[in-house]
């Protein structure tokens, strides 16, 4: 497991670029951090966690993105919270997948994942099993991609709401979609291929 | 432009994946909410509860927040460590599947019940030192941190910020960083120097933003140092005093008991 304050202790700018640190102090809108926080803490949760950030390390990265939509908060302008806090969660998850290929540890799902043998289909009744399988085939989608693919096949959005929180055109989500749908494919064949069939 | 079938639905390995995803991520997030910020994903009237225990006075607000925390604590324990309470968690069992290690401290099922539910709102400070928690002065910097406190002139929002003599990010990062040394120490195994670090915390940001972590940490950091009771007593003085929120449902499960105030609707 990363060590939990890993994550802050090798990044004091909390992953903020150098041009966002010393922004002049706002007033700080408390109860309208709290209404963000309460509206979209489970999305970033969920979405820290399907961008490939460790499960023992999800609580400290959503932390984190809170942390940094606090210290933007006058920047964020009313009805793009949830696209803007989705920005910073892609940030941080990036950051974090490349503190752990930095420091050359795996995970402990990607441990989990390959400690034993592929489970036969019937055994996949295992969620959590199931879970831990999902973090080892996305791992291979680039973020971006992946982004979209989770916000389709996971968070069920439109590709027009998916569009709209990426702030990128219908049709870059389509093909990006359309991208992480073959790669998924694929790796999934991939497991398939790794499934001992009837009783190996 | 029509979009394509979802994976999900097509019912091979991949669609189970998904479909385990969607289940499990959703759960854990609403999971990890209600331990982290103490509100229940839908509890509009916990989130007024928590926010008032900022706004109250302090005595007051130390009640409220002790209890809306246990609830997180319980779920944050069996999620987070497996560990000590697991035992009480039935409520989760089913979906938070991290509960593999066995309790280590002995779930010691309804040992305290009177305490519980009749006396003053001081539990902890029986137990020992480092662990009162309405022992606390405001802080100048904890004030600093909400400006809105301030005489602030609506009109010129942007001239308010020169009062705070921190901005409030610092501040919030001095709050999370003093917030993982306790769960660090708390991970490393030493309980007793993460409640001082709490005990410190809590002098240091009596309003904080994240007091509910704080107490999450707080409590389990008790229930790891023998404290377990602690924790129980807490679920049920919360169950008393908040029947009607989804905690008070949750914790009655949690306790293994019926709600203290249900006796008399008791079937």
């Amino acid at each position: 497991m990363l060590e939990i304050g890993a994550a802050f202790d090798d990044d004091p700018a909390f992953g903020m670029e150098a041009e966002d640190r010393d922004e002049p102090a706002l007033a700080f809108d408390e109860a309208r951090f709290r209404a963000l926080r309460h509206e979209h803490f489970e999305l970033v949760w969920r979405s820290l966690r399907r961008l490939g950030v460790p499960a023992a390390d999800v609580d400290d990265a959503a932390q984190r993105v809170f942390l940094l939509a606090a210290r933007k908060l006058a920047n964020i302008t009313a009805g793009s919270e949830r696209s803007y806090l989705f920005g910073i969660a892609l940030r941080v998850a990036s950051h974090a997948r490349r503190a752990i290929k930095r420091r050359g540890e795996i995970g402990d799902d990607a441990l989990a994942a390959h400690e034993d043998p592929v489970p036969a289909a019937d055994e996949l009744l295992d969620q959590r099993r199931a879970r831990d399988l999902l973090d080892e085939v996305l791992a291979s989608l680039p973020l971006d991609v992946r982004a979209v693919f989770i916000l389709f096949e996971l968070e069920q959005m439109t590709l027009a709401e998916i569009a709209a929180l990426i702030g990128a055109p219908q049709g870059t989500a389509a093909s990006r979609l359309r991208r992480g749908r073959e790669l998924f494919q694929a790796e999934v064949a991939r497991l398939k291929a790794r499934t001992p069939r009837n009783g190996r | 432009m029509s979009d394509p079938r979802r994976l999900v639905e097509e019912g091979d390995l991949g669609a189970s994946l998904l479909s385990a995803a969607r289940v499990l991520d959703a759960d854990d997030a609403r999971a990890r909410k209600i331990a982290l910020l103490g509100v229940a994903a839908s509890g509009a009237g916990v989130t007024a509860a928590s926010i008032a225990a900022r706004v109250l006075p302090k005595s007051l607000a130390a009640a409220l927040l002790t209890k809306s925390v246990v609830l997180g604590l319980v779920v944050a324990i069996a999620v987070t460590s497996g560990g000590v309470l697991a035992a009480l968690s039935h409520a989760r069992s089913s979906s938070v599947a991290v509960t593999t290690a066995p309790p280590r401290v002995a779930p010691s099922p309804p040992v305290l019940p009177a305490a519980a539910t009749e006396s003053p709102p001081e539990p902890v400070e029986a137990l020992s030192g480092p662990v009162a928690p309405q022992s606390t002065t405001p802080t100048v910097q904890a004030r600093a941190a909400v400006p809105s406190a301030v005489d602030a002139d609506p009109a010129k929002p942007a001239e308010a910020p020169a009062v705070a003599s921190s901005p409030p990010q610092s501040h919030l990062a001095d709050e999370v960083a003093s917030l993982q040394q306790a769960r660090s120490e708390l991970l490393a195994g030493q309980p007793a120097r993460a409640l001082a670090t709490l005990e410190a915390h809590q002098k240091q940001f009596p309003h904080g933003l994240l007091g509910i972590e704080a107490e999450v940490l707080r409590i389990e950091a008790l229930a790891r140092s023998g404290h377990a009771n602690v924790a129980t007593a807490r679920a049920r003085r919360f169950i008393a005093l908040h029947p009607n929120t989804p905690y008070g449902v949750r914790l009655q499960a949690l306790t293994g008991d019926a709600a203290p105030h249900d006796e008399s609707a008791k079937p």
